[in-house]
């Protein structure tokens, strides 16, 4: 099996790009740069509420809040509401989890991942819920339909969303809320890859931190 | 030594029959079921093991005769330490497995994959899954009332990567007019779970036709000739395996259709006689469903050893003549 019948690897072009620094600088110097946990470059792709969106190349270390001041910080000075950490399949952060180290060992310990290395800013002004049924969309277009959990599941997840958003739904609000946990735990023990495995992350990480689809209708 | 040439000289009888050539016994490995050891051969998969100690695990794209593709997910168990759980059917066993075949974790799996399926899928005729779906606790009312069945054609045509989005109120599900376009078979797509065993059957693993696949993507994903073209039109050779394969009742004889449509279908009534089918030499078994003296249906047995349930077109649907002419006046 492989490419041309061959043994084949398949890499990010970043993982890849690092390969000729370590040749160049030796091991040794390569993993002195960035933490004792997460060595070498790392690239951030910083997004949302910045005055600069873009990539970004650092060594490993900085924290969340001091890749935000890269960026330029949240313009008009306006506060977070929210942050997602590696794309639609990551997971949201709260304003207080600004301190956290983006370095593979604290993200372990926060529970969380980097993902992709994407850090998309939210402020004050967005209603998050219309975010995670935008994300919810997707997961649903994305889904390429092979296995039952995520071929359907998305769907449903995504109907359970709009239901919790237009304030209708069945039976009562922490019945939808239960299950769309239940959805969530399908997709994730029993999709066959990891989008359907995914696909509930940013929904359940925001919902149980962020209140992004609150009762009485008003964004706190 | 005669003069006569070779090729008119019989060849002396085999000495012995042939056989397979030898080939070395699969190691056996260590393994913990449901917290009871066993050793079962490496190259079983952990349905097959599970089987063996007597445990039922369900299936849905599951069948012996067809390469495992591990579609449905409803057979699904947890491995001690692993991540996600794994499909049965398809996973083979590996020493130092600890599977348990019940945790809450599976069962919750379970449940959902059945709920997704009764919620989405007519599953009025697949008295498996039904049953399956009452062991499991399946509530597909938990996701609201069905949405109105779609138009003819009208899921074919989506484009995939676009949806509209839900209206709040119901339940999206496959729903949508029967396919009724020739006088074998029709397909009723709003009962189809995609568990793909017909276009198995349809193509590398048993007829080799390949007039049916997979087309769209997601949730609009469906079985289809190409670009959607009657029956009649494809490269359908009217075999039937896929009828004899699919769990659900999706594709059905336009026999068994027309009497059920009527109120006449009633298995009760029904004998079911094996036969060897008459038409070529190599001798499929026929099963012969009978009611008021008519043959209504015809399947092969799973275990028949000639062709494990496939038949062709001659063997499958080439038994009217049996009835004799029609009494004047009778269409």
């Amino acid at each position: 099996v492989g490419l041309f019948g061959k043994p084949t690897v398949i890499n990010n072009v970043e993982t890849l790009v690092n390969v000729p620094l370590i040749i160049l600088k030796g091991g040794a110097t390569y993993a002195g740069i960035g933490t004792s946990g997460s060595c070498g470059p790392k690239l951030f792709c910083v997004s949302g509420h910045v005055a600069r969106p873009g990539l970004y190349e650092v060594a490993f270390g900085p924290t969340l809040r001091e890749m935000i001041a890269l960026a330029g910080g949240v313009p008009g000075g306006k506060s977070i509401r929210a942050v997602l950490l590696g794309g639609a399949a990551g997971a949201f952060v709260g304003p207080d989890k600004l301190d956290m180290p983006l370095t593979l060992e604290g993200m372990r310990a926060a529970q969380a991942s980097l993902g992709s290395g994407v850090i998309m800013v939210f402020d004050e002004t967005v209603d998050l819920g219309e975010i995670l049924e935008r994300i919810a969309a997707f997961f649903r277009d994305e889904s390429c339909g092979q296995c039952v959990p995520c071929r359907v599941g998305t769907v449903r997840q995504e109907e359970s969303l709009r239901r919790l958003r237009s304030g209708r739904p069945i039976g009562s609000r922490r019945q939808e809320l239960t299950l769309l946990g239940e959805i969530g735990q399908a997709m994730r023990d029993a999709s066959i890859c990891w989008l359907g495995q995914t696909a509930s992350n940013a929904i359940e990480s925001a919902l149980a931190t962020l209140d992004p689809v609150p009762e009485n209708g008003r964004q706190p | 030594m005669s003069d006569s040439p070779i090729f008119l000289k019989p060849p002396p009888r085999a000495s012995r029959p042939p056989t397979a050539p030898q080939r070395p016994e699969p190691k056996l490995v260590d393994i913990v079921i449901d917290g009871h050891p066993d050793k079962v051969p490496q190259t079983w998969t952990i349905l097959e093991a599970c089987r063996k100690r007597g445990i039922d695990i369900p299936t849905l794209c599951y069948l012996e005769s067809l390469t495992p593709v591990n579609v449905c997910r409803v057979c699904v168990v947890e491995l001690a330490g692993a991540r996600v759980l794994v499909p049965a059917c398809s996973r083979p066993v590996e020493a130092g497995m600890d599977i348990r075949t019940d945790s809450p974790r599976v069962r919750l799996a379970r449940k959902m994959v059945l709920e997704f399926l009764a919620s989405s899928v007519d599953l009025s005729t697949a008295p498996q899954a039904l049953e399956y779906a009452a062991r499991y606790g399946a509530r597909p009312e938990r996701y609201g009332p069905p949405a109105e069945p779609t138009k003819a054609g009208e899921r074919d045509g989506r484009a995939p990567g676009h949806h509209h989005p839900p209206d709040n109120a119901a339940a999206e599900t496959v729903a949508q007019p029967i396919k009724i376009d020739n006088d074998l078979y029709v397909r009723d797509y709003a009962k189809c779970i995609l568990c793909y065993k017909c276009v198995q059957a349809c193509g590398s693993e048993a007829q080799n036709t390949f007039a049916i696949a997979t087309a769209g993507r997601g949730f609009d994903a469906c079985i289809s000739t190409e670009n959607d073209i009657p029956l009649p039109e494809s490269a359908c050779v009217y075999c039937g395996n896929c009828i004899g394969v699919c769990p659900t009742g999706a594709l059905m004889f336009k026999s068994e259709f027309e009497m059920r449509k009527a109120g006449d279908w009633d298995e009760s009534k029904q004998k079911k006689t094996d036969t060897i089918c008459p038409y070529c030499g190599v001798g499929c078994t026929l099963t012969l469903h009978v009611q008021d003296n008519r043959i209504v249906k015809v399947t092969s047995p799973l275990e028949a050893a000639v062709t494990h349930g496939h038949l062709c077109i001659k063997g499958r649907f080439g038994f009217e003549h049996v009835h004799g002419p029609e009494p004047p006046g009778e269409v």
